[in-house]
């Protein structure tokens, strides 16, 4: 047991107690630093449907680089969260109006932060931004996305299982008969090329030959038109001729018979 | 030091004593306020060992269960190392660590100086519970830290201060000073009636661990259902 009096015969140390106050210093500039007490700030809002990923004292950064932090959040009567954020006022000018809140996390497992979506406006005066409201794009919800991965999932594996069944069954059978029928078809090649070389050389002889006679009968028909063309003007006097023989004929049996009405050959009926 | 009756006659004589006894009593207060940095700084000494300890273990064992067992991340360790240490069990820890070592001194001083012993006892308690519960947050954060699987350590101290405020910090402070107060108040009245009726010191002190147990167990559900209700998140919200 220790009296008070030990003491005052020796020189006091103040160990505890300067360490003391060199711990709370170092606490004090630790925690300024890090939250960047005396900064000017600039407060904006946000509003969300959950708090899911939020929290007091998380980084707010612009392009991957903390410019603040979330302040505190709220829940409002319309069951929205209020989130409230203090960005330091250099980096105001970087928040535009098409400036998207939205969360981020740094790898699978490491830290979350928000992340704001830079919209430069030079020249603006950051008092501007006071207590200005952001558009926030909530995190997607892990349940929906998985139950979509399920749902994908249970389809691929039906699709899976019919491509199974396709190259089990349908496939083997399918290729069967292809084999086949090119073997088919190979065979009917073979025929018609050993009967193409057989019958090739009389072929090509009758289709010269044919030729020959189509150049013939052209020659004929070129020949034909020529006498006829010749020989139409003789005809046609001959028919006249013919013509008028005929008449003159006529004429005479008329003279003979004595019927003068006697036309087209019809014998006189005989008077009774 | 009374004043004299002569002192309103005379107005010389009465402005020389009224000085004289000013003098006196900035001395006399002076003279108490090194007499309590002594007694804090002695008391200090003597838990600072054994609460850097202690905090050093619970950060190692809560970061390496956090981040080991349970499968968490390091920085949810140690936030909730940060929650343990301020919110749960870092004032009441740091208590009865301190008044298992000072009660022989509370003791001995309520025996010796009767019972003006708390006018010095009490803020130099006051004192040294605020400081010790300094040291023991960051010998946990640091503990925590090395045990962290994290190699970047600067940079998970920096995120820790992040996400640590300052108003968090002062209540429990205040709370471990307001505690070792009233347990070195609570310690002194019952000790010095103890001695008194003469029971053996040996009995004293370890009837007032038991009692001093009790009370900050008592302490600490007052204020976590009544002056300031237990958070689950190591910041406020």
């Amino acid at each position: 047991m220790t009296s008070d009096h030990s003491n005052d015969g020796r020189r006091d140390r103040w160990i505890f107690l300067g360490s003391g106050l060199l711990v709370i210093t170092a606490v004090l500039v630790g925690l300024a630093r890090e939250q960047h007490w005396g900064q000017p700030m600039v407060h904006l809002r946000l509003s969300g449907p959950t708090a899911s990923g939020l929290k007091a004292g998380q980084e707010v950064r612009i392009s991957g680089l903390p410019v603040g932090q979330v302040q505190s959040l709220e829940l409002q009567p319309d069951a929205s969260v209020a989130v409230r954020l203090q960005v330091a006022s250099r980096y105001a000018s970087l928040i535009g109006p098409r400036s998207v809140a939205s969360q981020g996390q740094e790898g699978f497992v490491g830290d979350r932060f928000l992340e704001i979506s830079a919209d430069p406006q030079p020249g603006r005066p950051a008092t501007d931004l006071n207590n200005r409201v952001i558009r926030y794009e909530p995190p997607v919800a892990i349940e929906v996305l998985m139950e979509q991965l399920v749902t994908t999932q249970q389809e691929l594996q039906a699709t899976l299982r019919n491509t199974h069944k396709l190259t089990g069954s349908d496939l083997p059978q399918t290729l069967q008969e292809a084999r086949l029928s090119l073997n088919g078809i190979n065979n009917l090649a073979r025929t018609l090329q050993r009967e193409s070389v057989s019958t090739g050389p009389d072929l090509r002889q009758t289709l010269r030959q044919i030729t020959r006679t189509g150049s013939s009968a052209e020659q004929t028909s070129a020949q034909a038109h020529q006498l006829l063309q010749v020989s139409q003007p003789l005809l046609i006097r001959t028919l006249e001729d013919l013509q008028q023989m005929s008449r003159s004929s006529r004429g005479l049996l008329e003279n003979l018979l004595g019927t003068p009405g006697m036309n087209e050959g019809r014998p006189a009926q005989p008077k009774p | 030091m009374e004043c004299p009756s002569t002192c309103a006659k005379t107005p010389s004589l009465g402005r020389s004593v009224r000085h004289r006894i000013l003098k006196t009593s900035m001395s006399s207060m002076l003279n108490d306020g090194v007499q309590i940095l002594r007694l804090a700084e002695r008391d200090g000494q003597r838990c600072g060992g054994p609460v850097l300890m202690a905090g050093l273990v619970l950060g190692l064992g809560v970061v390496n269960l956090g981040s080991g067992a349970l499968g968490q991340t390091s920085r949810f360790s140690l936030e909730l190392l940060i929650l343990l240490v301020l919110q749960l069990l870092g004032p009441l820890l740091v208590c009865l660590l301190s008044m298992a070592l000072l009660l022989p001194s509370w003791l001995e001083r309520s025996q010796r100086i009767a019972h003006r012993a708390w006018r010095q006892s009490l803020p130099a308690a006051a004192l040294v519970g605020a400081l010790l519960l300094l040291l023991f947050l960051m010998a946990a954060v640091i503990g925590g830290v090395l045990a962290s699987p994290r190699a970047d350590l600067i940079g998970e101290l920096r995120d820790l201060g992040n996400g640590v405020m300052l108003i968090d910090l002062m209540r429990s402070t205040l709370r471990a000073s307001l505690f070792l107060a009233i347990l070195c108040l609570w310690s002194e009245w019952r000790g010095r009636r103890a001695l008194r009726g003469g029971l053996a010191p040996a009995l004293v002190s370890s009837n007032l661990l038991v009692e001093g147990l009790l009370l900050l167990l008592a302490l600490k559900l007052i204020w976590i259902t009544t002056i300031d209700p237990l958070r689950l998140s190591a910041s406020p919200q």
